[in-house]
């Protein structure tokens, strides 16, 4: 079941990339070609932040929304920037992903094998990043900023799902370090390298590795949070958070919203499948031989 | 409980460092906060009045460029430079005698002891100066201030406003601090007589209407508050243990402590104090919040549990679908469509579920994952064989699978902050999302530390909650750490 599941997020997945492709073949990452729209779903008077503000509750991006007669995006515009948005979320998740894990994997390994100052420092850096919401870790890399862009954004987001995996790669490190298969390796003589790099990584990467995948789910739910709050990718790119914010009715909202649920539905499902694998791959190992 | 009680006393000396080191990160990233030109936490040359004024006057008995700038100086530093100005003039040349005596001219008009006309020639400056601090140099002491303005606050006449007057900036801290706070019509007119003069001074037009309000004359009197907060070095001396603490009160950090501490947390960019606006609008988010981690871990745990006993069968697939619809449908899709125009009871609880579904949706899946291999293993397949239900073993076993979906409780805590921020600007509830997104916008360090501050301790004390939920759902976590208290007793 979770096998077929995870095929058909493949097949989405598949499809996504190949719209993404579409998108820059029919040129519309053209810039000017979205002036219009650009000036609908952001403030003109945020200035170079990327922070909008519309003054929620009421504002007038939920004025838009119930006033269509107003400055409303038509439907087939909402469809194209929600297109436009397509290699931006893909893209976002993709670089979170390699480099949450770039992070994550070396910090969890050095703070559980290695160096117990390391530890102490991961578990000092697990509490002062878990003391802010995600939405402030963004806005505050981009306050750093005078003009905001989408690296901000990703190096952000990756830092905040790092830290997850560090500590889960961090625990499975502990974990396997007692098993009797590194204690044997040990006692045959191999470098504490070598017990990493042979023994100890392949079994610990497993949850990092799954903890990854899904995080890459979460990082285009969550940037369709942040640009719904106001806090989205740097114009040109445009963010469906924005566009769901901006509103103008069913037939602008149902494009981000599809596209979301599409996104993340299948990137979700591929990290399922992963973790059904991987799992029945460690079960398998674990099982005992039948000798 | 030991355990517990020790991590709470370790709350405060972490909050300690962690603000020292929340505030280098938000002061890095917003360069252009106000106060940006002192350092961030440790100033070893903390200017005051003394060293302002003897600067400036070194500039103009020098005649130097930064004359005009140094006579601008003297004329803000007002009466409260006199004691370090006028009792060097005989000690000066003669022409840069002049110039000091000249510059001073605009404060002997604001203090209302002299003329432009009277002042026009530069040796008629120098010697009015120079009688002028034979004649009230013994005016100029902090009880001669505390009295003068003492009488003023209680009844105020023309006579006594010119004595005040007469001090100028001198008498400053005294009148910041009788200020006090507004709850009686006796308090406004203390303030208001206080804050004419203090206008007077300064030239900073935040006066008190004679018929203000109590909350009216209490927003005045915290603009003034704030003012002085950032400015008072530039009246007052530092000497001996005063010095010492500039060091540490004239900087950044310092300047943010005093505010903090002094006005309820601190004032916003738009008046408001954070202290107010926490009461008011964090019970919104703390709602949400609460409903997504406790509701939502404890739905979630069932329901991943369940889906793990029943693997393969056809109530795991729709778990499974059902999990992945709420996962994949962002609660920023989900919210603008659900939410209705105005907010009201069932608008918060239409929120509190929407939180619900979402945290639950999430957590299920590393619930799943946990009990997976307790479903499939030998304590599960025996009570299966004794004839228990599908239901009844993962029930059962829900107690020793949980401790993993657990741990990361703390973890998934900024995560279902900024849901929460979502859900109420969708449900158009008023919480904290929105002055958040504001203070980032505007760069308000005081309300981000505070964000930051209560994160500190809300991690902290979920993470004792979390340690003592597991001491107390696994006796295996229990005869551990008892294992180790006995190791380390000895």
């Amino acid at each position: 079941m979770i096998a077929a599941l995870a095929r058909l997020g493949v097949l989405t997945l598949a499809l996504l990339a190949l719209l993404t492709l579409f998108v820059g073949a029919l040129g519309w990452s053209d810039v000017r070609s979205t002036e219009r729209v650009e000036h609908l779903v952001r403030d003109p008077a945020s200035g170079p932040s990327a922070i909008r503000v519309d003054g929620w509750p009421g504002g007038p991006a939920r004025n838009a929304a119930r006033s269509p007669a107003g400055n409303a995006m038509a439907s087939h515009e909402a469809l194209r920037e929600t297109l436009r948005g397509l290699p931006g979320a893909l893209g976002t998740s993709a670089a979170v992903l390699a480099l949450s894990l770039l992070l994550g994997v070396p910090l969890g390994v050095v703070s559980g094998y290695l160096s117990p100052l390391a530890d102490a420092l991961l578990a000092r850096l697990v509490e002062f990043l878990g003391a802010w919401p995600t939405l402030v870790v963004v806005g505050v890399a981009w306050m750093a900023q005078d003009r905001p862009d989408a690296f901000s954004l990703i190096a952000a987001l990756a830092v905040t799902r790092a830290v997850r995996i560090a500590r889960l790669t961090r625990g499975e490190v502990l974990r396997v370090g007692g098993e009797e298969f590194v204690l044997a390796a040990r006692a045959l003589g191999a470098s504490p390298r070598e017990v990493l790099v042979r023994h100890v990584l392949p079994h610990a990467l497993t949850p990092a590795l799954t903890a990854a995948a899904f995080s890459a789910a979460a990082v285009v739910g969550l940037e369709a949070a942040l640009g719904y709050l106001g806090v989205d990718l740097p114009a040109p790119l445009p963010s469906w958070g924005a566009l769901l914010a901006a509103g103008g009715g069913p037939g602008v909202v149902v494009w981000p919203a599809l596209a979301a649920l599409l996104t993340t539905g299948s990137v979700y499902l591929v990290a399922l499948g992963l973790d059904d694998a991987l799992a029945r791959r460690q079960r398998l190992r674990r099982a005992p031989s039948g000798l | 409980m030991r355990h517990a009680l020790r991590r709470v006393l370790w709350v405060v000396p972490t909050l300690l460092a962690t603000s020292v080191l929340l505030f280098l990160t938000l002061t890095s990233a917003a360069a252009t906060a106000p106060g940006a030109r002192l350092p961030r936490f440790f100033n070893p040359s903390p200017n005051d009045v003394r060293s302002l004024a003897t600067r400036a006057t070194a500039h103009l008995a020098a005649g130097d460029a930064a004359s005009a700038d140094a006579a601008r100086e003297l004329v803000r530093l007002g009466g409260a430079a006199l004691p370090h100005v006028l009792p060097r003039l005989d000690a000066m040349s003669p022409a840069g005698r002049a110039r000091v005596a000249q510059a001073l001219t605009p404060l002997a008009e604001r203090m209302g002891v002299a003329s432009a006309e009277e002042l026009a020639s530069p040796d008629a400056a120098v010697m009015f100066w120079l009688r002028f601090w034979r004649e009230r140099a013994i005016d100029f002491r902090p009880q001669v201030a505390q009295r003068l303005i003492g009488r003023t606050a209680t009844r105020a006449s023309s006579l006594r406003r010119a004595d005040v007057q007469g001090l100028d900036t001198f008498a400053l801290p005294d009148i910041m601090k009788t200020l006090g706070v507004a709850r009686t019509a006796e308090d406004v007119a203390r303030i208001y007589r206080l804050t004419r003069l203090a206008a007077h001074i300064t030239g900073n037009e935040w006066r008190v209407p004679a018929d203000a309000t109590p909350a009216e004359a209490n927003r005045v009197v915290t603009r003034w508050r704030r003012w002085w907060g950032e400015n008072q070095a530039a009246y007052v001396t530092f000497d001996g243990p005063a010095r010492l603490g500039a060091m540490v009160t004239e900087t950044r950090y310092g300047h943010w402590a005093r505010e903090a501490a002094g006005d309820r947390l601190g004032v916003l960019g738009d008046g408001r104090r954070v202290l107010d606006v926490l009461r008011a609008q964090a019970p919104v988010t703390l709602w949400l919040f609460a409903v997504g981690l406790l509701g939502g871990y404890l739905c979630g745990a069932v329901w991943g549990a369940l889906g793990a006993a029943f693997a393969g069968s056809r109530l795991e697939a729709a778990s499974s679908v059902l999990a992945v619809s709420l996962v994949a449908l962002p609660v920023s899709v989900l919210a603008p469509w659900l939410g209705p125009a105005d907010a009201s009871l069932g608008d918060r609880l239409g929120a509190a579920l929407l939180m619900l579904l979402g945290s639950a949706a999430l957590v299920s899946r590393h619930q799943r994952a946990a009990a997976r291999s307790l479903a499939t293993g030998d304590a599960a397949r025996t009570e299966r064989a004794f004839g228990a239900s599908r239901t009844r073993v993962a029930l059962r076993g829900l107690r020793g699978s949980c401790a993993a979906t657990l741990s990361l409780a703390a973890v998934d805590a900024p995560v279902m902050v900024t849901m929460a921020f979502v859900v109420e600007r969708g449900f158009h509830l008023g919480g904290l999302g929105a002055v958040t997104v504001e203070a980032l916008r505007a760069h308000d360090i005081g309300w981000l530390m505070t964000l930051g501050l209560l994160g500190v301790v809300g991690v902290a004390l979920l993470q004792i909650a979390t340690d003592l939920a597991l001491a107390a759902l696994d006796p295996r976590v229990r005869a551990g750490a008892r294992r180790a208290r006995g190791a380390f007793d000895g």
